[in-house]
């Protein structure tokens, strides 16, 4: 009665609900979304088709990410003209993410030396998490020592960061973050990226934007994070989308994580006040490089 | 086809619902009791929100 099917695989409920209480809990703690967790942790603990894993993960970010954007509506941070530039593209991205989705499950599976059948498409993917989680890792391993730092001091953008440079007509301004011009051509290229990103993984995609707005424009950390809050939820709803028109969404898991980790988040927060913000790093580098861990020794086993 | 547009509907609105719900209930709970600990600085935020 407690365990449902999907997709041939039996889950329990009250499990999907632990593990939405326990990504909450991260997500509320270290004040990160805590999706990146969400899709790998499906797949390896729960043996959730990948497809599934991603379409259900974007489903409950609906529900996570709608906070955060009336939260950021408030504070008025960032320039939403970079949102508008770069939410076409990201519309199309998230279309080709989950394309290439459908491409790489179709593709099936082959066999290892022992003549084991691997999926093709959770090995991808999972060698894409670890990457990710591994970059992520590195840049909070350099904020613990220290030599990350915000690249404008007054809480404006550079006019020389890398991306700013680069010349393709037509431009628009920046103001709200003082950038005289950029290539709209570049920016679109960018969203396209990050809607990609979210139709493939089930991710919001931002852990990929935040870098280049930071260290690719130039944005103060507080304008980056206030700029991306329109364009990552209009993703999150056409990838949401894309995967229900394909049948990738089970709402049964959707919703239990989204009513575990509504509670988890709320208690997170709370452990936060209590702890340092030094050892939140340090145990937040752990959770990146143990799920690292987690996903390398399930791509060595499938593999050998 | 009715069953496919109705399943693409409650995937988008039930999540989006259950989320102006609990930001809706966490508001309320702040507006009447504020937190008593002063806002600390975000342990990471170069990450916030984001990841």
């Amino acid at each position: 009665m407690l365990h449902i099917d999907v997709s041939g695989v039996l889950v329990s409920l009250p499990a999907l609900v632990a593990v939405g209480l326990a990504i909450g809990f991260v997500a509320g703690m270290f004040g990160v979304g805590g999706g990146f967790i969400l899709t790998p942790l499906l797949a390896l603990s729960f043996k959730i088709p990948m497809p599934i894993a991603v379409g259900s993960a974007l489903c409950q970010k609906i529900g996570t990410s709608i906070g955060s954007f009336l939260k950021h509506r408030q504070y008025r941070h960032g320039e939403v003209r970079v949102d508008f530039v770069m939410l076409g593209a990201s519309i199309f991205g998230v279309d080709a993410g989950t394309r290439l989705l459908g491409i790489l499950a179709d593709a099936g599976t082959f066999t290892n030396a022992h003549g084991r059948p691997v999926s093709i498409v959770t090995l991808t993917l999972e060698g894409i998490y670890a990457a990710m989680l591994l970059f992520a890792a590195s840049m909070t391993v350099n904020a613990v020592r220290k030599s990350v730092r915000a690249p404008a001091s007054d809480g404006h953008a550079s006019s020389v960061a890398p991306l700013v440079r680069w010349g393709v007509p037509p431009y628009i301004s920046l103001p709200e973050v003082g950038i005289p011009r950029v290539s709209v051509v570049v920016m679109a290229y960018i969203g396209f990226g990050t809607g990609l990103l979210s139709g493939l993984l089930g991710i919001g995609g931002g852990v990929a934007l935040l870098p280049v707005l930071v260290y690719g424009y130039g944005f103060s950390i507080k304008d980056a994070a206030g700029t991306g809050i329109l364009l990552l939820f209009v993703t999150v709803l056409v990838g949401t989308f894309e995967h229900a028109l394909r049948h990738n969404v089970d709402l049964r898991v959707a919703l239990a994580i989204l009513a575990g980790s509504s509670i988890g988040s709320q208690l997170g927060a709370r452990t936060t006040a209590r702890v340092s913000n030094q050892v939140l790093r340090v145990s937040f580098a752990v959770l990146l490089l143990g799920t690292v861990g987690a996903i390398g020794i399930d791509m060595v086993r499938s593999l050998s | 086809m009715l069953g496919t547009v109705l399943y693409i509907a409650v995937c988008l609105l039930a999540p989006l619902a259950w989320g102006l719900i609990t930001y809706a209930i966490t508001r309320a709970i702040e507006r009447r009791r504020p937190p008593t600990v002063p806002p600390k600085k975000p342990a990471m935020p170069e990450l916030e929100y984001y990841l």
